[in-house]
């Protein structure tokens, strides 16, 4: 075991530049794999209990409110609450006089029915009074919160992009009353609710009508059959509906970006897969390098099965050195920095622990592979041959 | 004295296994950034020159896309008469435009969101890029509907001949237009009359285009100036087409050029590394041959220039052999949604000399930083240590 470290320590640079290597390719890994998981961030936290009705032809079009009660009377439906998209802006004055504008998610929705479907959020009981007693207010994601600098009893200015107050301005004003928190990491922490009462009495039109409703049904596995009532309910009505699990709303917007995660996707693994490779043969590059150090180690009377883990057991300790240093690396920078290079377009920016294993899996992969040549080689060898002067 | 080109050049090709990792590994980066940024410039490129240099486009004040806008038919008209407006044949060059969209089967499966236009006849005479490339234009006041050839090649079953059946009504598609490799491609054109109508949007539109009488921009200046004055149009904002079209652009280019910058940093990272090796590698090999040259009478400057030279030459080759890979995308069709108009958008990778040239800057960066290290080595390399037998 000392030999083993030893042999590392023998020739410090290129252990470090090798172990660097591996480092790097495991890094871009875990980085890959959290913008991969990022744009999958909405279908994650889907919940098999949840159903989403939209306007058949578009998520454009809004649905009548009326249609909450006959929702409500569908077998297997325990919960509805309704949905509206705000899309506004934030509107912080920064130092340089302009304003900084920054994009998140907002709904319009009646908060004591919305709440009840999504046990996933967590929200202090004197704050949800708060909000429940101030038709002005709204709770918001600590994550947003901490990104906008908001406090409970803070005012938030925000410009809607689709939405106009009754004499025509876009500026809507609200009071920080609630802040939610989430146990789970893939859920969003940066949305925004407020009421949908006061958003209908003060918009300039769309009176009377939600973006989409969302029920919480009883059995998961009838799902299709409570879609189908639902559809079938609103057929042939001004406003026909499209109503599907949540999953598979979400994965309309997945599906939106589709090439391009692809293209990341395909460019990471060749990239992670070359890098590897190439640590892969710098390590084989330095165990043929000592042919001879093997033979004399034999002469001295070390076993085929002893020098067979030596060298494997160098590239392996090789590669580990890299997975640890890049995996803790990744995880310092999504964990305690919270690092999202671009907070407005992913609202959730995480590594899972499936990729930290998954990084670990390949590094081990790759200190196997690499070794496994030389090492195999190392234990047919003849003292005697290995001596030979070449 | 210098140490001969040559003999920097002739090293390369003698350790030809270790110099093609240390290529390959600066040629993958290149490739990957070349085609993350050519992604970006090709989306960008057909987004902006949706965008006519003549035109200005009145939207809902507050709205960042035609989508999220409503302009009433009485703002509307108040705004096509003003003097500011430029006049064809006594008619006054002003359209005005009803955009929404609809989920759409794409190629290959999935879903996208497809953005409808709305326009009447005479919409051509004001976006002028449009122009028929096959069947002919769709009859006033009648359920026919010409389609973008970028919107062909990305959807299931649609193209000409074919019907598209949207809510209660379908259309006939009796053509196909080009708008010279524009985001416009992207779309599905119909009579704006008869889409109100089907869509229950009577009296609203999404947005007024006119081509300016004068500049754009003093257009603009001056509709601005309106706005703020004259109640009757206090709800609409007025900007360029171009600038209109450069900021929807924006969300994704940024998205795409901030993960390819990180990208390509972390990769470039493990590529010097690589180089490093290799250069290190080369200077303990060649240790002998480093001897005789300093005992021949070269200074250790000209030692170290020529491993530099080295260095950079792998770097050049790398870059040259990374960008060669990476034209092979140039021109590749590919479509992507763009966030600003929730809508599919079909484009083209475009490499420009522009991201070559950043490439091939980035390489030689990554040749001096990789090479500058061992090189140093080599020319502190005493000639009796040197020239030691080991």
């Amino acid at each position: 075991m000392r030999l083993l470290f030893l042999n590392l320590l023998r020739k410090p640079l290129r252990t470090l530049l090798t172990v660097f290597g591996v480092g790097v390719a495991l890094f871009l890994f875990c980085f890959l794999e959290m913008v991969l998981a990022s744009f999958n961030a909405g279908v994650n936290m889907s919940d098999a209990s949840r159903l989403i009705v939209q306007h058949k032809e578009s998520i454009i079009f809004e649905l009548p409110m009326s249609y909450r009660l006959l929702i409500e009377q569908t077998e297997g439906v325990k919960g509805v609450t309704s949905a509206s998209w705000f899309g506004a802006l934030s509107q912080e004055p920064s130092p340089d006089g302009k304003k900084r504008e920054e994009f998140f998610a907002q709904f319009a929705t009646d908060v004591e029915s919305y709440l009840p479907l999504y046990p996933e959020i967590k929200i202090p009981p004197d704050q949800l009074r708060d909000l429940l007693n101030d038709q002005m207010g709204c709770m918001l994601g600590v994550k947003i919160a901490e990104r906008l600098n908001k406090k409970i009893g803070d005012r938030l200015v925000l410009r809607s992009t689709i939405w106009t107050q009754q004499d025509g301005s876009p500026i809507w004003e609200f009071t920080v009353r609630a802040l939610y928190t989430s146990d789970s990491p893939t859920f969003d922490q940066t949305m925004m609710l407020f009421h949908l009462k006061r958003f209908d009495e003060a918009r300039q039109f769309g009176q009377g009508s939600v973006g989409l409703y969302i029920l919480g049904i009883a059995d998961p596995e009838r799902s299709a059959e409570v879609s189908a009532t639902v559809d079938a309910r609103f057929a042939n009505s001004p406003y026909e509906t499209r109503t599907m699990t949540e999953k598979a709303f979400n994965l309309q917007f997945v599906g939106m970006i589709g090439n391009f995660q692809l293209l990341l996707r395909s460019i990471g693994s060749a990239v992670v897969l070359t890098m590897l490779l190439v640590s892969a043969n710098t390590m084989m590059m330095s165990a043929r390098e000592r042919t001879r150090e093997m033979g004399i180690l034999k002469a001295i009377g070390f076993s085929d099965g002893h020098v067979f883990l030596l060298l494997i057991g160098e590239a392996l300790a090789i590669s580990l050195f890299g997975a640890v240093a890049s995996i803790s690396l990744a995880w310092l920078l999504a964990n305690v920095l919270h690092y999202n290079p671009k907070p407005d377009f992913f609202p959730v920016f995480y590594l899972s622990n499936q990729s930290m294993l998954a990084a670990l899996g390949l590094a081990a992969l790759t200190g196997l592979l690499s070794g496994i040549v030389p090492a195999i080689a190392g234990m047919r060898l003849h003292a005697t041959e290995a001596l030979r002067s070449v | 004295m210098a140490i001969p080109f040559i003999y920097s050049l002739r090293s390369i090709a003698v350790r030809k296994g270790s110099s093609a990792m240390a290529i390959g590994g600066i040629a993958l980066v290149v490739v990957v950034f070349v085609t993350l940024l050519s992604l970006a410039a090709g989306f960008q490129e057909v987004v902006e020159s949706s965008g006519s240099g003549h035109n200005v486009i009145v939207v809902r004040k507050g709205a960042d896309a035609e989508l999220q806008s409503q302009v009433r038919r009485e703002t509307g008209r108040i705004i096509s008469e003003l003097p500011l407006v430029a006049e064809e044949n006594g008619r006054k060059l002003a359209v005005f435009e009803s955009v929404l969209i609809v989920a759409r089967p794409k190629q290959g499966g999935g879903e996208t969101n497809v953005t409808i236009r709305g326009a009447p006849p005479h919409a051509r005479d004001v976006h002028t890029d449009v122009r028929l490339a096959q069947g002919r234009w769709y009859t006033p006041g009648s359920n026919e509907a010409v389609l973008g050839v970028g919107l062909a090649r990305r959807l299931r079953n649609v193209g000409l001949g074919q019907t598209m059946t949207i809510g209660r009504n379908t259309w006939h598609i009796v053509g196909l237009f080009e708008a010279g490799g524009s985001a416009l491609e992207s779309e599905l054109w119909m009579d704006g009359d008869l889409l109100q109508s089907a869509f229950h949007r009577d009296g609203v539109f999404q947005s007024v285009l006119f081509r300016a009488a004068g500049s754009p921009r003093e257009a603009v200046e001056q509709l601005t100036a309106l706005t703020d004055s004259d109640p009757r149009l206090r709800s609409v904002q007025a900007m360029t087409e171009k600038e209109y079209y450069r900021k929807q652009a924006k969300l994704m280019a940024d998205l795409i050029t901030i993960l390819g910058g990180i990208l390509t940093t972390i990769m470039s990272v493990g590529a010097i590394a690589g180089a490093t090796n290799t250069m290190y590698a080369a200077v303990s090999q060649r240790k002998r041959e480093i001897g005789c040259l300093l005992a021949m009478g070269f200074t250790p400057e000209a030692v170290w220039l020529a491993f530099m030279v080295e260095s950079l030459l792998l770097a050049a080759l790398g870059a040259v052999l990374g960008c060669a890979v990476s034209l092979v995308f140039n021109g590749m069709k590919t479509g992507m949604t763009n966030w600003a108009t929730f809508s599919e958008t079909a484009f083209e990778f475009l490499v420009t000399p522009g991201i070559l040239a950043t490439a091939a800057l980035l390489s030689v960066v990554m040749g001096f930083v990789g090479g500058v290290l061992p090189a140093f080595r080599a020319a502190r390399m005493k000639v009796v240590d040197a020239l030691r037998r080991t």
